[in-house]
């Protein structure tokens, strides 16, 4: 692992770690922002902001390739959505998800696990999904690019989430909580 | 009453209408609840970004040798003894540096993409597909094939003929449209410029996997490219499986 020496600093964690994951931050950048200067200020804001983090990740929880995708897709939407309404900018929690921790994650295995659940979306949904998490798309711009109602791109983005969430099995609500399986 | 993982994915996605967030607050969702749709959310990118090389000048100013980076990393835990050895480990790396330098030179030239082509070509999926020029202006003349391979996710284009391109003007853009998708949102194949006459190989840097490729297409674009084509200039095409 190399987030808990990234945390303490080891230059040469630092270096591996860009080695590691810059080509996926930056290919998150490119569908963010073009290839414009933008993408490459917005790399490294990502990349300071993991550097500071570096220290909250938790094995328990997920990947280190899905926790530096989190961190990269926080700052790309503080970038591109400054004043819209979101909490994401929370800190990250100190501890995991109890119960429902997975005891180890394996690189990549949520991606393996997302890449399924998206397989089982319908293709419209998949599409939005696909749209407003990789592309950084806002629902109105999904919506002219699709011809789309806004409402309908706004339940198949949230709900395709839901799914993603529901195949990976974390930090799922009580079943009080949750309702019925929507997809 | 909203569903629950309705305002946790409303929340994170930043999408929540006013009622929604007065909803969230009166229900209030936990920072677990949240931070686990944020996975979701990030292992959707893992799974559907593919990696793209960062540029070099990039990758340099992040390289804590340069200085910025690790001025800003904040060490939990400093220890004498770690920085001590960090400057051994510093040393090494400056000198491991000196001499790649000074032998890379003498050592193995890197493939070209000319060269890289060829090899894919040899791959056991790779699909040779000749471009078939549109009635564009830019495409006059132009011929050349598409070379890909499924199994490797990689691919090269090869133009003779096609206009040159100002980049500050317009970029060509590369569009794969697979049998797995809708064929409103083809995988982007990244933007290239023809800047000099002669034949050109471009190699294919797809933004997402390409699940069964039916079709490759380049249109002209704005500079840096764009999300959705309005595809108002196809230039080449060139069809898979036919």
């Amino acid at each position: 692992m190399l987030l808990p020496q990234v945390a303490q600093g080891n230059p040469d964690a630092i270096r591996a770690c860009l080695d590691r994951y810059g080509g996926l931050v930056w290919g998150i950048a490119r569908r963010f922002f073009g290839a414009s200067a933008d993408a490459e200020d917005a790399v490294q804001d990502a990349f300071l902001d993991l550097w500071r983090s570096a220290g909250r990740y938790d094995p328990r929880v997920s990947s280190e390739a899905v926790f530096v995708a989190l961190i990269a897709r926080r700052r790309f939407i503080d970038r591109r959505r400054r004043v819209a309404r979101r909490l994401d900018t929370e800190p990250l929690p100190e501890a995991g998800f109890g119960a429902n921790s997975q005891a180890s994650a394996e690189q990549v295995t949520e991606a393996k696990l997302a890449e399924r659940a998206m397989q089982e979306l319908r293709p419209e949904q998949r599409q939005v999904l696909v749209l407003s998490t990789c592309h950084g798309m806002s629902h109105e711009e999904i919506s002219q690019a699709t011809g789309m109602p806004l409402g309908t791109v706004k339940a198949h983005v949230r709900r395709g989430l839901i799914h993603v969430r529901e195949v990976l099995g974390i930090g799922q609500a009580s079943p009080a909580e949750s309702g019925r399986t929507q997809r | 009453m909203t569903d629950r993982r309705e305002l946790i994915a409303g929340s994170v996605l930043g999408d929540l209408t006013h009622d929604e967030m007065a909803e969230a607050n009166a229900v209030g969702l936990r920072q677990d609840e949240l931070y686990a749709m944020e996975i979701a959310a990030a292992a959707t990118l893992v799974a559907e970004v593919r990696d793209d090389a960062m540029p070099a000048a990039l990758r340099a100013r992040l390289d804590p040798r340069a200085g910025q980076g690790q001025a800003k990393v904040v060490p939990l835990r400093p220890k004498r003894d770690v920085w001590r050895a960090m400057g051994w480990l510093a040393a090494a790396a400056c000198l491991a540096f000196a001499i790649t330098a000074i032998v890379r030179p003498f050592g193995k030239k890197a493939p070209t993409a000319r060269e890289q082509r060829d090899l894919l070509t040899h791959v056991a999926d790779a699909q040779v597909l000749a471009w078939a020029a549109t009635a564009d202006p830019a495409a006059t003349g132009a011929k050349g094939d598409v070379v890909w391979s499924n199994a490797e996710q990689k691919g090269f284009m090869r133009f003779s003929g096609l206009s040159q391109n100002d980049p500050a003007a317009t970029q060509y853009q590369l569009w794969i449209f697979d049998g797995e998708r809708d064929d409103k949102f083809p995988v982007d194949g990244g933007v290239f410029d023809v800047t000099a006459g002669g034949d050109v190989v471009v190699p294919i840097k797809p933004k997402l996997k390409v699940g069964k490729p039916v079709l490759f297409a380049v249109t002209v674009e704005k500079p840096g490219g764009v999300v959705v084509s309005k595809r108002e200039r196809i230039v080449v095409t060139a069809k898979a499986g036919g």
